[in-house]
């Protein structure tokens, strides 16, 4: 769940990449969010994944009210949220097991329970084949999948995607995008930002629109 | 509540196990390290077995410490023997000997390697002489026993062979403190150095923290690693200071016992014993942990994803 009232972020500078924005995705939605480059989409997910904090307003994500999530509690609720980036950020020296399996060894599971996690996700995402593989051995779009099997194999509640078909070709992108309605199908929260917009159009899940920091419209 | 646990103990497995693979991956960098460290603290170890050694030595010297007390020419030697009998019973003195003039005139005879020139004097130049052993080393004690001796009316001179002993142990004691702020000293660069070690380590797995601070890695589970690190360092790095004094020391071991029975005493070099072993690695494992502990803080705080 995502609620944002008023959130406003200035940079030291003066410079404000997102100004007054309501915004509202109720647990189990999918949206998408668009825009043009710079019009602060990674700022607002970043913002909502608290890699970054809001200069001013009030977010509830998860039922975490952000500005109350300090330095002990921040981890706990990181793991509530999977992230997905159009870099990926995989570990190149680890296997795409290593990959998958650390926010679950970082949860402390048990070896058994992270076999059988990061198998399933990986399964799901299509790359069980892969799993030993290095991910430099991997195409760009596998990269990709192996990132999101990464964000979801914690089973969190929400799941944000910055971009996540920026460097793929259309139709291993339309299968990414597959990938995710079909988690928002079991429930999961999910918010992509993306300016793919040929895309967005064939799915119909609604859209945010970001420009020059302002949330313009909805549809 | 099992579970937790066993994830506990099962996170610093994994922390250790990483720490030394991470040590492994790179042999040359950490037996490189590890010598640094050993080496800064087998120096203040070894010297202070050396002055240990030096110190159980003068020890010895110290025992056998004596007062020459010269009996006045115009006493009788019955009147001496009398004198060294009442100090015999003086608290803190062991054995005493008495020399009449002429026992000490045919000592110094026998000693002095020209007995017939001495046999051309006119008379005995030589005093009695009362040999009082005490039964205790202490500097001060001595001293004040002197004292009481001096008073005797009967006797001329005391005379305490004792100042360079005394100089010695003083010099010894000086040693020990030097030992002792070498060892801060070389403490405070044991830090430093696994410090700046660590620091390198996070540097080069920067991304990999700031993936792990992403995916909900608590601050604990990122230091964990290099604490461990740090940990392994100081230990390694004591082993191998303990390693290198106790082969000091055998290398040292038969010239130093032939030394000592060119002196005619029988002198074993005392080495590290077992329970300072153990301190020493106890301190090396503690300034390891110490030094990934306040460089770990203040870098991962700069660590952001």
């Amino acid at each position: 769940m995502i609620s944002c009232q008023h959130v406003t972020k200035s940079y030291p500078g003066g410079f404000t990449a997102l100004n007054d924005i309501d915004f509202e995705l109720s647990q189990g939605k999918m949206a998408f969010l668009t825009g043009h480059s710079g019009a602060g989409k990674s700022t607002l997910l970043r913002l909502i994944a608290l890699i970054e904090r809001a200069t001013r307003g009030k977010m509830i994500i998860n039922g975490f009210d952000l500005n109350k999530v300090s330095g002990h509690h921040l981890p706990y609720f990181r793991r509530s949220v999977g992230v997905i980036f159009q870099d990926h950020r995989l570990l190149m020296d680890r296997t795409v097991f290593d990959n998958v399996a650390l926010p679950l060894v970082i949860a402390g599971f048990s070896h058994y329970e992270i076999k059988k996690r990061v198998q399933a996700a990986l399964d799901k995402v299509g790359l069980l084949n892969k799993i030993s593989r290095f991910p430099v051995a991997l195409s760009g779009g596998e990269q990709q999948r192996v990132g999101i099997a990464r964000a979801v194999v914690n089973k969190p509640t929400l799941l944000l995607a910055d971009e996540p078909t920026g460097n793929l070709d259309p139709i291993i992108s339309a299968d990414v995008m597959k990938l995710f309605s079909e988690f928002n199908q079991v429930g999961v929260t999910v918010l992509v930002a993306s300016h793919d917009l040929d895309l967005i159009s064939t799915m119909s899940y609604p859209v945010f629109v970001l420009e020059d920091g302002r949330l313009c419209k909805d549809k | 509540m099992q579970r937790q646990v066993n994830t506990y103990f099962m996170q610093h497995l994994q922390a250790l196990i990483s720490s030394l693979g991470a040590m492994w991956r790179a042999p040359l960098a950490s037996i490189m390290t590890l010598l640094v460290i050993a080496i800064a603290l087998a120096l203040p170890a070894g010297l202070y077995v050396f002055v240990h050694n030096m110190q159980t030595i003068t020890q010895d010297w110290q025992s056998g410490a004596q007062l020459s007390l010269f009996v006045k020419d115009d006493v009788t030697d019955a009147r001496a023997k009398i004198i060294s009998q009442e100090i015999k019973t003086y608290p803190g003195v062991g054995d005493v000997q008495f020399l009449t003039r002429d026992a000490a005139f045919a000592e110094f005879k026998t000693l002095s390697g020209f007995p017939e020139m001495l046999d051309t004097l006119p008379d005995n130049p030589l005093p009695a002489v009362i040999i009082v052993h005490p039964t205790f080393t202490d500097p001060m004690l001595l001293q004040k026993l002197e004292k009481t001796l001096k008073a005797i009316p009967e006797v001329a001179l005391v005379q305490l062979d004792m100042e360079w002993v005394q100089r010695l142990s003083a010099l010894l004691q000086v040693g020990e403190k030097i030992v002792w702020i070498l060892m801060l000293f070389l403490c405070a660069a044991v830090v430093l150095i696994i410090g700046n070690t660590i620091r390198l380590a996070i540097f080069n797995r920067q991304d990999e923290i700031a993936i792990i601070k992403l995916v909900g890695g608590t601050n604990a589970f990122i230091r964990r690693p290099f604490l461990y690190t740090g940990i392994m360092y100081g230990l390694f790095g004591s082993i191998l200071a303990v390693i290198m004094i106790t082969g000091a020391l055998l290398v040292l071991g038969n010239p130093i016992e032939s030394l000592a029975s060119a002196y005619q005493t029988d002198y074993k070099i005392l080495g590290l014993s077992i329970g300072k072993g153990l301190d020493l690695l106890f301190l090396g494992t503690l300034l390891g942990w110490l030094g990934a502990a306040i460089f770990v803080h203040y870098h991962l705080k700069r660590i952001e994803p």
